[in-house]
């Protein structure tokens, strides 16, 4: 008997495995959580060095470095490369790397599915990207692969659905993966509504994916019968209605918007507190805050559609139903205003991102106000305005939330601080290129300039010069973030303490840094704050 | 493992609602989709 239970606490408390393994067969949630930080860590230099060709393009009216129809190509990647293959994975990495520590649970729920939802990632963008060197070029139609111009992609058009129907199938694994976690694995003692707010905006988020992912999935399966099996769903020669398309593409992305940002608005709510030394501000109606963005976020698909036509009463419920938004996206904001008014607050590099999050990703949200109503956007639409719009959410947002988390995190999966000085420089480069390149598209679309387009008349040089610059000096200060990430990852700097910030709150920093292989073997005591009473 | 709690039918109930309800929103949209076109 003695030998068995050796043997089964032996294989409870082993390591990890050698070598190469140890990647192709994790199941562990930090092993898989690192591989997901470290995919979406080179994506966004793939995606990046996309960007670089589009600005390069663009730096000078005339075309200068790129024919037409490979910018079209290098706009639609960039895209799909940045929403799917960057940002994303990134939340997930961050999901799997913090969810089970700050639950209390031992791992995530179903272990293998995890690995098989990492895995088919890097599949999907070799197929993906590998459409760029096949005759014809990658797609070109756009990441909204509107249907009937998507359809005269050349030979890269089975590959782009099917690697989209590899990122939908292992985002809907992954959010399988968290709600079941959430829902069966926390800690006995942690009341629902008072789990930390990173997991409740990720719970919320999972749920997002699971009703929108297979929407997604549905249309661009209907994009392959369209083309290769003789249905007429979006083409109007055979009865269908391109519109259509619209409609269900938009079902899905504006649900996706919210799926890259609530995860970001959970990554504030955790650093806000730690740095201002106070309890989040108003926790529960947080939670009801992103509820309400997530149920809204259903119904305002078509205002990204008003040119293409529809009844007045549609554009006004579309409308009035987008400026809802603003509500409980203000209750956020004052939210985090408050847990900071009279807090003894300190300026490391993860609060320098938290509160420029806060400043711009406001920008960001002012300009959708402004999209939203329906005379000004049949202006704004498809003017480097939505392209100034957009990028305020996703860059300063989505981005900065997760740079956020990675130098709040960085200690607890390293076991080692980052540089402060190098990360301050990189926050304050980061946030000033961002503003250069992205605030004057504001001017460049109210001026009229359109967005997917390699050459532009003459009026619009001065911008677009400036526009470049910054995107080049972005561009170049995540090579400094990497740097940084790296040398903690190499195990150069201070060691990190347990709870390396200031008595920061949650069951990640009971645990010690760098966290354990194996952690919450056994049920932890939840903080009162957490608890049911 | 002692922090092992979690029922295992519960874990596999809840993961195939889910899976279940992705199924249907793929198919049901499609149909959707067949009806109108």
């Amino acid at each position: 008997m003695s030998t068995a239970v050796a043997e089964m606490e032996a294989h409870d408390h082993h390591g990890p495995e050698k070598g190469i393994r140890r990647w192709l067969f994790a199941t562990n949630h930090k092993d898989i959580g690192t591989m997901y930080l470290l995919f979406s860590l080179v994506m966004l230099f793939v995606g990046g060095a996309m960007a670089m060709i589009i600005r390069s393009e663009l730096m000078m009216p005339g075309l200068q470095f790129v024919n037409p129809g490979f910018y079209n190509q290098m706009t639609t990647m960039h895209a799909l490369v940045m929403i799917f293959g960057a940002i994303m994975p990134a939340f997930v990495g961050l999901a799997n790397w913090m969810i089970p520590l700050m639950v209390g649970a031992p791992d995530m729920a179903l272990p293998r599915m995890n690995n098989l939802s990492f895995w088919i990632l890097p599949a999907a963008f070799t197929i993906l990207l590998s459409t760029l060197f096949m005759s014809g070029g990658g797609p070109a139609g756009g990441w909204t692969m509107y249907p009937p111009l998507v359809l005269q992609t050349g030979d890269a058009f089975p590959y782009l659905i099917f690697s989209i129907h590899l990122m939908g199938l292992s985002s809907i694994m992954g959010a399988i993966n968290i709600i079941v976690t959430i829902i069966n694995m926390r800690a006995p003692d942690m009341a629902l509504i008072k789990m930390p707010m990173f997991v409740w905006s990720w719970l919320i988020t999972a749920y997002l994916l699971i009703a929108v992912m297979p929407v997604l999935a549905g249309a661009v399966t209907m994009l392959l019968t369209d083309q290769f099996f003789g249905t007429s769903f979006f083409l109007a020669a055979g009865g269908g209605d391109p519109v259509m398309f619209q409609h269900i593409f938009w079902f899905f992305g504006h649900p996706e918007v919210y799926i890259m940002i609530l995860p970001a608005f959970g990554v504030v709510s955790e650093v806000i507190p730690t740095f201002a030394r106070k309890p989040l501000f108003g926790h529960d109606s947080m939670v009801y805050a992103i509820s309400a963005i997530a149920f809204l976020s259903f119904i305002v698909w078509a205002h990204h559609m008003f040119t293409v036509g529809m009844p007045l009463t549609g554009q006004l419920f579309f409308m009035f139903a987008t400026m809802l938004i603003a509500v409980p996206t203000g209750v956020k904001i004052f939210n985090w205003t408050a847990t900071m008014w009279g807090g003894a607050m300190t300026f490391e590099t993860p609060m320098l991102f938290a509160l420029a999050f806060l400043f711009l990703f406001t920008i960001g949200g002012f300009s959708g106000v402004m999209v939203a109503i329906v005379p000004a956007d049949i202006q704004y639409h498809d003017s480097y305005f939505v392209v100034a719009h957009f990028h305020y959410v996703l860059v300063p947002g989505a981005l900065f939330g997760i740079l956020a988390a990675v130098y709040y995190w960085l200690p607890k999966w390293t076991g080692r601080m980052y540089n402060e000085k190098l990360g301050q420089i990189h926050f304050w480069l980061t946030a000033i290129f961002v503003n250069v390149t992205f605030f004057p598209m504001h001017f460049l679309g109210l001026a009229g300039m359109p967005r997917r387009i390699p050459d532009y008349a003459t009026q619009f040089t001065d911008w677009n010069f400036m526009a470049s610059i910054g995107a080049f000096g972005f561009g170049l200060s995540q090579l400094l973030f990497a740097y940084i990430v790296i040398n903690c990852m190499r195990g150069r700097g201070e060691a990190a303490t347990a709870e390396v910030w200031d008595h920061p709150k949650g069951l990640e920093w009971t645990v010690p840094s760098p966290a354990p292989y194996h952690t919450f073997d056994e049920p932890p005591r939840v903080p009162p704050a957490q608890t049911f009473s | 493992m002692k922090n092992d709690h979690r029922s295992p039918r519960s874990v596999r109930t809840t993961a195939l609602w889910l899976a279940a309800i992705a199924v249907a929103f793929y198919l049901g949209f499609i149909l959707l989709s067949a009806i109108r076109a």
